[in-house]
């Protein structure tokens, strides 16, 4: 493929484990794109694991539309901006492409210390202290994102006026902060926030990813193992 | 009380042709330690940019930064325009855009993409587990991180050098922040061994083509002098009284 980013009619096989996890972005950045990705769960990851250009899942293989060519992404951010800049989420220009990496940086920082410090904790009184300790930084966080998204003209967006991977990612968090303290993103309080998490969640081609069966029996078994969907 | 520059406002289209200015100013807000502005500095040396580092005064300043932590970078462009840069890791990817610092097509900025997180797996497992571990724990710590988290990067890090070519590259045949990323991790694991800890597994012997990476990053000649500085030095000596470091 001479500029295989350009493409967009290729075909994608996503391998990862048969949950959410690091798979659940990449997919819904091809839902949100209506773009059809083969999700493949290794049959005995052990022995392909030394195969892989780093040993870990997920992996994404992309075919060209003649079938004569593939590459071979890996890493999970990696893969992520790859698609994002394939599929235009990124930004129309070198700004906005900054604004949006501060904000999704900002936005992961939060997310993995949630996720380090409560959903991969066993210990009942570690998680409700560690509830405590983290609303001090939810706040910054919601404040920090409103401020933008009132300048940006409350339009639902961090950047212009079109969807970006910085609105998915802060859709994302909404649901995470919620999962803390339901009442941390209300009309009244999040207004802007909370409309990025509606025009994200109204994108008909997400909805339908969303009410599959196969999306439903990655989201419990993520359920199950760590205890958030 | 020591102001902030004011960032330019315009539209985002405005802002981008002001990135195209190749002679900017980057005037950095950072604490006197390397910490999260240490890649971002190299990265500013390696270009050979002008640089002006702007004093700290926490408590009145943050609020003024967009997401009330440091490091923020403002770009200065010749004919004024103040461009607000925040986040490192943002700082980092606008930084390496503008200097050419990713490849020379899409398929190598993923590569050099692959290489910055698969580094920086190892970069936040040596914060965590070894520069954040109890005084009394360090050179346990240490030698745990050496023995149990270095030998899957060496492996993984030698072998897609060698797949390149064993040029000194991990894309292509010149300089990536995948090369300088790498290179900062091997230094600061070497500069922060804690005193009684074993050896670092990184040498010219042990890891050849990760030590080839180092040097050839070492010796650009901007960066050498980076190094070389009076300020640099004094980083490095506030990074070890910071963290109590013996």
């Amino acid at each position: 493929m001479s500029s295989p980013s350009r493409e967009t009619a290729s075909t994608f096989e996503l391998t990862y484990f048969d949950l959410q996890g690091f798979g659940a972005p990449i997919r819904t950045i091809f839902a949100i794109n209506g773009t059809k990705v083969t999700n493949i769960v290794p049959a005995d990851w052990a022995a392909e694991k030394p195969l892989t250009p780093f040993g870990v899942m997920p992996l994404l293989k992309e075919t060209s539309v003649d079938g004569k060519s593939t590459i071979h992404l890996a890493e999970s951010d990696a893969i992520d901006r790859y698609l994002v800049k394939k599929f235009g989420m990124a930004g129309d220009n070198v700004f906005e492409e900054n604004i949006i990496n501060s904000y999704v940086s900002n936005t992961n920082s939060l997310q993995l210390r949630i996720f380090m410090k409560y959903y991969t904790v066993r210990d009942p009184a570690l998680k409700t202290a560690f509830v405590e300790d983290i609303l001090g930084y939810i706040d910054i966080w919601i404040k920090s994102n409103e401020r933008q998204l009132v300048a940006n003209g409350s339009n639902g967006h961090y950047v212009g006026n079109k969807l970006t991977i910085a609105d998915v990612k802060a859709a994302y968090m909404v649901d995470l902060i919620r999962s803390l303290k339901e009442d941390a993103i209300t009309e009244e309080s999040t207004p802007a926030l909370l409309k990025v998490k509606t025009t994200v969640d109204s994108i008909p081609s997400l909805v339908a990813w969303r009410a599959t069966e196969e999306h439903e029996a990655y989201s419990e078994h993520n359920f199950s193992l760590f205890g958030y969907k | 009380m020591a102001s902030l520059p004011t960032p330019t406002q315009a539209s985002t289209e405005v802002l981008s042709q002001a990135t195209k200015s190749n002679d900017s100013t980057f005037k950095i807000l950072y604490f006197g330690l390397h910490g999260l502005a240490e890649l971002t500095r190299t990265i500013l040396a390696y270009a050979g940019a002008k640089t002006e580092e702007l004093t700290v005064d926490w408590p009145n300043q943050k609020d003024q930064t967009p997401f009330k932590c440091l490091p923020v970078v403002y770009e200065v462009t010749s004919d004024g325009t103040v461009l607000e840069l925040a986040e490192s890791q943002a700082i980092e990817r606008y930084l390496a855009t503008k200097f050419h610092l990713f490849g020379k097509n899409e398929y190598e900025h993923h590569k050099v993409e692959q290489f910055l997180t698969s580094t920086d797996t190892t970069l936040q497992a040596f914060s965590t587990k070894v520069i954040r571990a109890d005084a009394d724990k360090r050179v346990e710590e240490a030698n745990k991180f050496y023995t149990e988290v270095l030998p899957k990067f060496i492996e993984v890090h030698e072998a897609h050098l060698k797949k390149n070519g064993s040029n000194g590259h991990y894309v292509g045949d010149s300089t990536t922040l995948a090369d300088i990323k790498t290179t900062l991790l091997i230094n600061r694991v070497l500069f922060l061994r804690p005193k009684g800890a074993n050896e670092v597994p990184f040498s010219a012997e042990k890891t050849p083509l990760l030590w080839k990476a180092r040097e050839t990053v070492d010796s650009h000649p901007t960066l050498a002098a980076w190094k070389k500085s009076q300020r640099y030095q004094e980083l490095d000596a506030s990074t070890k009284t910071m963290f109590k470091w013996e």
